[in-house]
């Protein structure tokens, strides 16, 4: 697995961040703005990891072959290669849009894990692949194409030929499986740590399908804060490189965090 | 309904994939696929407007005609919106 550990010059914060990434395009296209965060993190005196899921950019493995599953036992190396790497005793996971659901299911199960960071979380991977699939009918209405496919049509073509091409990428049935036997992430049981969640959009404010699930959620985790944080979003498009609403939100939750432990 | 629609389709357009133009400066017969609108920024706004609006697009009514320009773009929700007040 490749990775990258961002150290501080000066070790004073008890705290170690794991960075999960987002899916697909999402990766590369918010990719400059996670690593400008992570320095500014560890500049803050946060040690972060950053690293690829396994099949993703230059870590090992083949993407057709990956699964919800081992993107989740990657997380786990990250944690241990982190606590192993760095004095630190706590342990926070941030995530972006898909990275932010792999973060919230690992922490599920992981007691290790004292907070959550999430941007633009996404919660329900059997919906976001779905839309991922989406893209497939979105390129044929900017082009001259005039094939007429659905999402239902593209996952009876997973089913019986094993495999769909979305913009570049291979979604095998295997993985398309295991998002959709993933749900909702948000059932059955909840975390057990503080929880910091964006919501990122040039809207107003957050959509109410959000917020609901926030208020719900905030009745279920130990310590819960939300901000719609009202930027123009950078994982869909290639034009955005900074955030710095993004990175003063981020350090102000983490030194709230890191204040009373 | 259709005339009232446009505004806030243009709203919902600039707030997610043409974020550099503001909507009074959209025209109406803007084309959006020749903007160089690509797949990803396509499916934002589709999911866009049916947060918005609160209507989900079947896979079915979404045609290229469709979302030839915002004026084409707010004929068809305008009929989702009135479909869905039904």
């Amino acid at each position: 697995m490749l990775g990258f550990l961002h150290t501080p010059k000066i070790n004073n914060k008890d705290l170690g961040i794991v960075y999960c990434h987002p899916f697909a395009e999402e990766k590369n296209r918010s990719h400059a703005i996670s690593v400008k965060t992570a320095r500014a993190l560890a500049a803050q005196g946060y040690p972060v990891l950053r690293f690829d899921l396994s099949g993703c950019g230059d870590s090992e493995g083949e993407w057709e072959k990956a699964s919800i599953d081992d993107w989740i036992e990657d997380i786990a190396s990250a944690v241990t290669y982190l606590k192993n790497s760095t004095p630190v005793t706590n342990i926070a996971l941030w995530g972006l849009r898909l990275g932010g659901g792999l973060a919230y299911l690992y922490a599920k199960k992981h007691k290790e894990i004292s907070l959550l960071i999430l941007w633009q979380p996404v919660f329900d991977f059997n919906s976001y692949i779905r839309q991922f699939l989406r893209q497939r009918i979105s390129a044929i209405l900017t082009s001259d194409e005039k094939e007429k496919v659905s999402v239902d049509s593209l996952i009876a073509e997973i089913n019986s030929c094993g495999r769909v091409e979305i913009n570049g990428y291979t979604i095998t049935r295997n993985l398309y499986n295991s998002f959709q036997a993933t749900g909702s992430i948000l059932l059955n049981s909840h975390v057990n740590c503080s929880l910091r969640i964006a919501s990122i959009s040039l809207m107003d404010s957050a959509p109410i399908a959000l917020i609901n699930l926030i208020d719900k959620l905030a009745g279920t985790s130990k310590e819960l804060l939300f901000e719609h944080v009202k930027v123009e979003p950078f994982w869909d498009r290639n034009w955005r490189w900074e955030s710095p609403e993004l990175y003063r939100l981020t350090v102000d939750w983490l030194n709230h965090y890191s204040a009373r432990v | 309904m259709k005339n009232q629609m446009i505004p806030k389709v243009k709203s919902v357009i600039c707030n997610t994939v043409i974020t550099n133009m503001s909507p009074d400066d959209l025209p109406d017969d803007f084309e959006l696929a020749g903007n160089a609108l690509d797949s990803m920024a396509v499916t934002n706004l589709i999911l866009a407007l049916e947060e918005y609006f609160g209507f989900v697009f079947e896979d079915e009514e979404l045609s290229a005609e469709d979302f030839e320009t915002i004026a084409s773009l707010s004929t068809l929700v305008a009929q989702k919106v009135d479909s869905s007040n039904v």
